[in-house]
């Protein structure tokens, strides 16, 4: 951290530190990518716009993760659970009540949220290796009883979703637009709630607790708060995720699912908003890029892989979890911290590296 | 209700029970020595199952050679496990290790589906499949047994050990205080490689007699996340809850599964977790763990 904050420049007016991308380069890499990602339907084939709605998807979830585990240091694994519920809502409301695509999704999320405030009531009693139990236990008894009432309500194949279409866009577009826009607004929600009291307040839970309450942290409320903004960015997501492939059930909301959003952060970065953003990447990446790769090999080869290509996803996807742990905890975003420290400082920076690192 | 086969459903909670104490035994021992939770713990049952499957039918080595081997082998894993990646962890509170196993347990699910195909294999020990009759249809298989007599022999072994042994002194030590262990004289890292390497011998064990009471299946991990109840049941702190806690999470486990079908078989065990975490959340066995702000 020493390293990253010899490029920050200080800040002399109260509009300058509240000014998001402080310098000129940060506003034009914000301008590009705003304008690359709403222009993506003109340059994108319709391959790389599913594999771009997975990523924005992922990128809602990972944003949500990183505000509980990386900022507010609160271990959970019930992710799907949430997901699960959003989706689940988001169905009943528009399949039988016929609301809206939007009010549906937001009931969705809402009541994610509701019940990840009643979820964050007993995590002031259990914490750290037990909220993670906790959790894991909360997250198969929602699942179970999910699978009661889909079997009850619609059978096994789940709810079928309408094809959604805005404004004359075919459909893919559509869930382009909707899904990236979500997307930038989550993530425009945690650059800046990190900033506010808020996030401060859950940086500082994150630290000590005790420490937290002498500064006037409200360590209940705040606990509370945490679980339920970030249940509800998870209920939006899943609401999107369940109408966009089309059929909400049971079946996509697995374990794994949960545990690849803790992937995500922990590969990008936790506690930075833009680690959310690279580890939604990474890991919703992976597995084309595997299959990309994979379309290289000798004909021969590639025949025999396509059989086992799933395990081989998988495996390559969890030595990425190992070993990001074990060798760059901080992620991929300190990685690139670390480029461009290294660049700033050229002429000094082999000197400077190691006993700045630590 | 099909209360016919309640007296059923008590008995061959048991033979459950037996498997579910060893399975908590690998947590727990893990848990009290290195403060990790390990969330591979059903991939390890698997992989020790698999790999007797693999030295016994593919490789053909008569049964105390697989057997020997396969849990050699696990022992060998935990300890490499130990110093290649969960060594960098030592010392970090929290969920990053956790995260770790969860990768682990990724990489060797989807490696033995990998090697071994996705479909069920049967493994045979040099014992007749048959089951002893109580009244009625109240039976317990051969594999049944074996699995309560390991168990048994297991947990017994592993109370007196980490209550008496040097070893068992030395990981206690260890888990309370690294530096202050260390600094009077005990090899901290040793007695980690040793918890790893015990824990994923003992958990290979199991999967091995796990699987040749039902079948060896990709599966099969399921055992690991349910097999963390009896340790939130008994205390995670506490070795001796793990057996009382192992009984009780079984009974209640398939009680519900005569009651409400098989599909609660999960939910059933994470609702007893539930219930702990909400009453006594240091278990009925653990000392104080947890603080409050």
């Amino acid at each position: 951290l020493a390293a990253a904050s010899l490029t920050v420049r200080p800040r002399r007016t109260y509009r300058q530190a509240a000014l998001l991308p402080e310098t000129l380069a940060k506003r034009i890499v914000v301008v590009a990518t705003l304008a690359g990602v709403l222009t993506g339907p003109l340059y994108l084939s319709p391959y790389a716009t599913a594999i771009a709605i997975a990523i924005g998807i992922g990128v809602i979830g990972a944003v949500a993760t990183n505000l509980i585990i990386g900022v507010a240091d609160q271990p959970t694994i019930g992710n799907a659970a949430f997901m699960a519920i959003g989706a689940f809502v988001a169905a009943e409301a528009v399949l039988y009540w016929h609301w809206p695509m939007f009010f549906a999704v937001v009931l969705g999320g809402a009541v994610a949220g509701f019940v990840g405030l009643l979820i964050g009531i007993p995590a002031l009693r259990v914490r750290g290796l037990y909220l993670v139990v906790a959790t894991l236990a909360l997250y198969y008894v929602t699942i179970y009883a999910f699978t009661q009432y889909q079997s009850r309500r619609v059978g096994s194949a789940g709810f079928l979703m309408p094809r959604l279409s805005i404004g004359g866009l075919t459909s893919d577009h559509s869930w382009y637009f909707v899904v990236m826009g979500t997307a930038l607004l989550c993530v425009f929600v945690m650059r800046n709630l990190v900033r506010l009291r808020y996030g401060r307040a859950w940086f500082a839970l994150a630290r000590d607790e005790i420490a937290a309450s002498v500064l006037g942290v409200n360590v209940r409320q705040q606990k509370i708060l945490v679980f339920g903004v970030t249940s509800f960015m998870i209920g939006i997501q899943g609401a999107l995720f369940g109408y966009y492939i089309g059929v909400v059930s049971v079946d996509p909301f697995t374990f794994d699912l949960a545990v690849s959003y803790v992937a995500m952060i922990v590969i990008g970065g936790q506690g930075r908003t833009a680690g959310s953003v690279l580890g939604a990447v990474f890991v919703v990446g992976l597995p084309y890029a595997v299959t990309q790769l994979s379309g290289y090999l000798p004909s021969s080869t590639a025949q025999s892989l396509q059989r086992d290509l799933f395990n081989l996803q998988g495996v390559i996807y969890g030595a990425a979890i190992v070993l990001f742990l074990v060798l760059e905890p901080r992620g991929l975003i300190y990685i690139w911290d670390r480029i461009k420290t290294s660049v700033g400082l050229w002429p000094l920076s082999r000197k400077l590296e190691r006993p700045i690192d630590g | 209700m099909h209360l016919e086969q309640l007296p059923n459903a008590v008995v061959s909670a048991f033979p459950l029970a037996g498997v579910y104490a060893v399975v908590g035994l690998g947590w727990v021992v893990l848990f009290r020595a290195t403060r990790i939770l390990n969330f591979a713990t059903g991939q390890f049952v698997l992989f020790g199952a698999y790999l007797y499957y693999y030295f016994s039918e593919q490789v053909g080595l008569p049964f105390p050679l697989s057997l020997v081997c396969s849990v050699g082998a696990m022992a060998l894993m935990g300890a490499l496990l130990h110093i290649l990646f969960m060594r960098r962890m030592v010392g970090q509170e929290g969920f990053a290790p956790v995260i770790l196993t969860m990768g682990l347990a990724i990489v060797i699910s989807n490696a033995v589906t990998l090697f071994f195909g996705p479909g069920t294999q049967t493994i045979s020990l040099p014992l007749a499949k048959t089951s002893v009759r109580f009244a009625g249809n109240i039976a317990i298989t051969s594999g049944g047994f074996l699995i309560m007599a390991v168990a048994a022999v297991l947990a017994i072994s592993a109370i007196l050990m980490i209550r008496f042994s040097r070893w068992g002194i030395q990981m206690r030590a260890a888990a309370e205080d690294a530096l202050q262990a260390s600094q009077s004289g005990i090899n901290v890292g040793a007695v980690f490689v040793g918890a790893w390497a015990s824990a994923s011998a003992v958990l290979g064990l199991m999967g091995v007699m796990y699987g040749f009471s039902t079948v060896v299946t990709p599966d099969m991990t399921s055992v690991g996340v349910r097999g963390l109840s009896p340790v939130i049941v008994g205390g995670m702190a506490s070795i001796v809850g793990v057996v009382p806690g192992a009984i009780a999470v079984a009974l209640i486990e398939n009680i519900s599964v005569v009651y409400f079908g098989e599909s609660v078989r999960d939910a059933a065990v994470m609702v007893v977790i539930l219930a702990m975490l909400a009453i006594r959340p240091t278990g009925l066995f653990g000392g104080r763990l947890i603080g409050r702000v």
